[in-house]
């Protein structure tokens, strides 16, 4: 025997529509909620805001202060009829062309050859991992010890397979390709982790029908994952190349800029020129345009980004 | 979203009560701690850690009521921590200066004169030379901690293996820089002739800093400034100057005698200590560190002049400094440690910790075991006779950091006429802006 049905209390008949109305009060806010929900916003960033500002915003402000030293440009027409700045610009351009589209290339191989499950490729993701986890000043002074022109590790094993013995770091043309090197070596396994959480966003169905038609792992990779990854590689590209022009350990521990001037990037010149030359306004100059130049790149990537989606759209 | 925003508030009056909390506690542990012990911040010179412990248990022994607080930087980071330290609003109290940067430091305000707060008779015991260093417009501004003098070391093994002369071993008997590189050609052997040689002739310990690289230029009567410290152009870039740099240059490029790129004293040492050089132009205290390398047996024969030349031989020290803005009920104590740090007792230990030469006569005095060796004996004798200060400048830091880039330029091929061209040309520039 079935009861009958009991009649539904007018409260629970109310729910849904008072759930619908919170909802469109959330998606449409009234005036006073719009207040407490910024307020809200506001609190929750304050303390990032107040940190950024405080050790960021501020000491940026200072550096572009000081550059214009009573608000004369003499700083910048200095540097830019300064050779040694001049040179400067260059090395960091060229380290950057070196580093940043071999970081790119070497994060991705990796991440394509590692992407998927088992445990040795755990593994080996792990092994690649762990490099960018080292401090950099380890990570150099390490790298110093294996480049020893004399003494190194590195010419031990040429000599013993018979190769010529180099310079690395004690020479002019080497010793920027050589931190470049340790640049890829550091960085491309942290670079590896954007790219394979880029792949997990593929869906699988692309591959699958991909397979059905009888497309190769490599077509695969070419045709599907590297297209669709666009973005994630507009970012990673961007922001490694912002990191490269930002260099200053590596240079600072192992070459000091030399040997002839060949590794004196720009930020290793700004902290030459404050703190060995005591000249506060020229490097203020060159951290306010390489600042300038970093705000740029950034902006770059946003649109780079924004572009990745706007085609995902479409 | 009321409950939101209180939680975001409780999270945030959390947080600041507890950032706050710790604060309290410090400034009260500091109050209590004031009460019982001034404390002193001192930045000094990265010496090994267990040899500074061992030169300060006297004084914290003796003094109870000062704490120190040593903050040791290594040589390479010191100057410019220093100058950070020193531009900021909290400097530290007492520190080390090194000789030449006395009058910089000076020049910028950043050290107590010190003439009102030291006796005359308190500086007897020191060299004038020393004292003469620590002053700057005759103002007393620093006092002298250690001196300084180089030689040139050989390993005995290495001569007596390839049956070459020992260099002269007594004070003032000196070979010329020309000898030197014909030792240093007769004793860079590759044997296995993979072009990389397995003993090198010659190392210098500081290998691109003027210090040691400037008495090169002075045998050949050149000055790297102007008698009244104002310009380097025609001094810097004289052709005697220029002479010895090229001689310098040609070590590592055309005669390939010493190997380029070893910058760091350390390793220099390390490299001379373990056998794979003949020789090394090196400090005095190298007669203490090289010892500690097991079964090396090395002599020093007096620093090399050049033919014809003069003999010159490097010299000038660490002073200690006092900070122009030290807190008034600091300066006791600042002083206090300050008068220990020289006094000959500190003096003579940190010369048998770590084989500084001491800047007072007394201190050798009280060592006469350690300071009877025939080596310092050579080097004393030329820290009277042929020792050369290094330029007084305000600009010093600036004048060094340019020439020690001309002379790492040279190091790794470049055209020594161009190199010091350049050298001068920066050099005045940044002698200009103290005018």
């Amino acid at each position: 025997m079935s009861r009958p049905p009991t009649p539904a209390q007018p409260s629970a008949r109310l729910a849904p529509i008072q759930r619908q109305a919170r909802l469109r009060e959330r998606l449409h806010p009234t005036h006073r909620n719009l207040r407490s929900e910024l307020l809200a916003t506001a609190a929750f960033l304050a303390p990032a805001l107040a940190l950024l500002a405080a050790f960021r915003l501020y000491p940026a402000a200072v550096s572009v202060a000081q550059s214009l030293q009573g608000g004369s440009l003499q700083a910048y027409r200095e540097l830019f009829a300064d050779t040694t700045f001049l040179k400067s610009v260059r090395v960091t351009l060229a380290y950057a062309a070196m580093a940043s589209p071999a970081t790119v290339a070497v994060s991705l191989l990796l991440a394509l050859v590692l992407q998927g499950s088992g445990r040795v490729r755990s593994l080996v993701r792990t092994a690649c991992f762990l490099p960018s986890t080292v401090s950099m000043s380890v990570v150099a002074v390490t790298w110093g010890m294996i480049l020893d022109p004399h003494f190194g590790l590195a010419n031990s094993v040429l000599s013993a397979v018979g190769l010529p013995r180099q310079l690395f770091l004690a020479s002019p043309v080497q010793a920027l390709q050589c931190l470049a090197a340790l640049s890829v070596w550091r960085n491309a396994g942290y670079w590896m982790m954007f790219f394979l959480s880029g792949m997990e966003a593929v869906p699988k169905s692309v591959y699958e029908a991909a397979q059905l038609d009888g497309a190769s792992p490599l077509q695969c990779a070419v045709t599907i994952t590297v297209p669709l990854l666009a973005p994630t590689l507009g970012f990673v590209l961007v922001s490694n190349t912002v990191v490269n022009c930002l260099a200053f350990a590596p240079v600072f521990i192992l070459t000091r800029g030399g040997p002839l001037g060949s590794t004196n990037v720009l930020m290793y010149e700004a902290y030459k020129s404050a703190f060995t030359y005591l000249d506060m306004p020229r490097s203020s100059a060159i951290s306010t345009l390489v600042l300038a130049a970093v705000f740029a790149l950034s902006f770059l990537e946003l649109k780079l980004i924004q572009a990745g989606f706007g085609g995902d759209r479409q | 979203m009321k409950r939101v925003l209180s939680v975001a508030l409780t999270l945030l009056i959390l947080t600041a009560v507890t950032t706050a909390l710790p604060a309290v506690g410090a400034g009260v542990g500091a109050a209590a701690s004031a009460a019982a012990a001034t404390r002193l911040e001192v930045v000094w010179m990265g010496w090994p850690k267990d040899l500074l412990d061992e030169q300060l248990a006297p004084f914290l022994q003796a003094n109870p009521d000062i704490e120190l607080d040593i903050q040791a930087v290594p040589f390479n980071q010191l100057f410019q921590t220093l100058e950070v330290r020193l531009a900021s609003s909290q400097p530290p109290d007492v520190f080390i200066v090194d000789g030449p940067l006395t009058a910089s430091y000076a020049h910028r305000g950043y050290l107590m004169p010190l003439d009102s707060l030291i006796y005359e008779e308190e500086l007897a015991e020191f060299f004038p030379a020393s004292v003469e260093a620590c002053k700057y417009r005759g103002v007393l501004y620093a006092l002298p901690y250690t001196s300084s003098a180089a030689g040139l070391y050989f390993n005995i093994d290495i001569f007596n293996e390839y049956g070459v002369e020992l260099p002269p071993q007594k004070p003032g008997d000196r070979i010329t820089w020309e000898h030197v590189l014909e030792l240093a050609r007769r004793l860079t052997v590759d044997s296995n002739g993979d072009g990389q040689p397995e003993v090198w002739g010659l190392l210098i310990e500081q290998s691109d800093r003027p210090y040691q690289l400037l008495p090169l230029a002075e045998s050949l009567g050149a000055r790297p400034l102007s008698p009244d410290g104002s310009t380097s152009e025609g001094f810097v870039n004289s052709e005697a100057f220029i002479k010895a740099a090229r001689f310098y240059g040609d070590l590592f490029n055309a005669e390939k005698v010493s190997p380029v790129g070893i910058l760091d004293a350390p390793v220099v040492r390390e490299y001379f200590g373990s056998g794979k050089a003949a020789m090394m132009l090196g400090a005095e205290w190298n007669i203490s560190r090289l010892a500690e390398f097991e079964g090396f047996n090395f002599g020093l024969s007096a620093h090399p002049a050049f033919e014809g030349g003069r003999a010159v031989t490097p010299t000038g020290g660490w002073h200690v400094g006092i900070s122009s803005r030290i807190p008034s009920d600091k300066l006791d104590a600042a002083l206090h440690f300050a008068r220990y740090m020289t006094s000959r007792e500190a003096s003579a230990a940190w010369a048998r910790l770590f084989g500084n030469a001491p800047a007072r006569r007394d201190a050798y005095e009280a060592l006469p075991d350690l300071f009877s060796n025939y080596m310092w004996e050579v080097l004393l004798y030329d820290m009277e006779h042929t020792a050369s200060p290094r330029p007084v400048t305000p600009a010093y830091l600036e004048f060094e950091a340019r020439l020690k880039d001309a002379f790492n330029a040279i190091q790794f091929g470049a055209d020594p006429t161009e190199a010091l061209n350049e050298a001068a040309r920066l050099i005045d520039r940044e002698l200009a802006r103290y005018r």
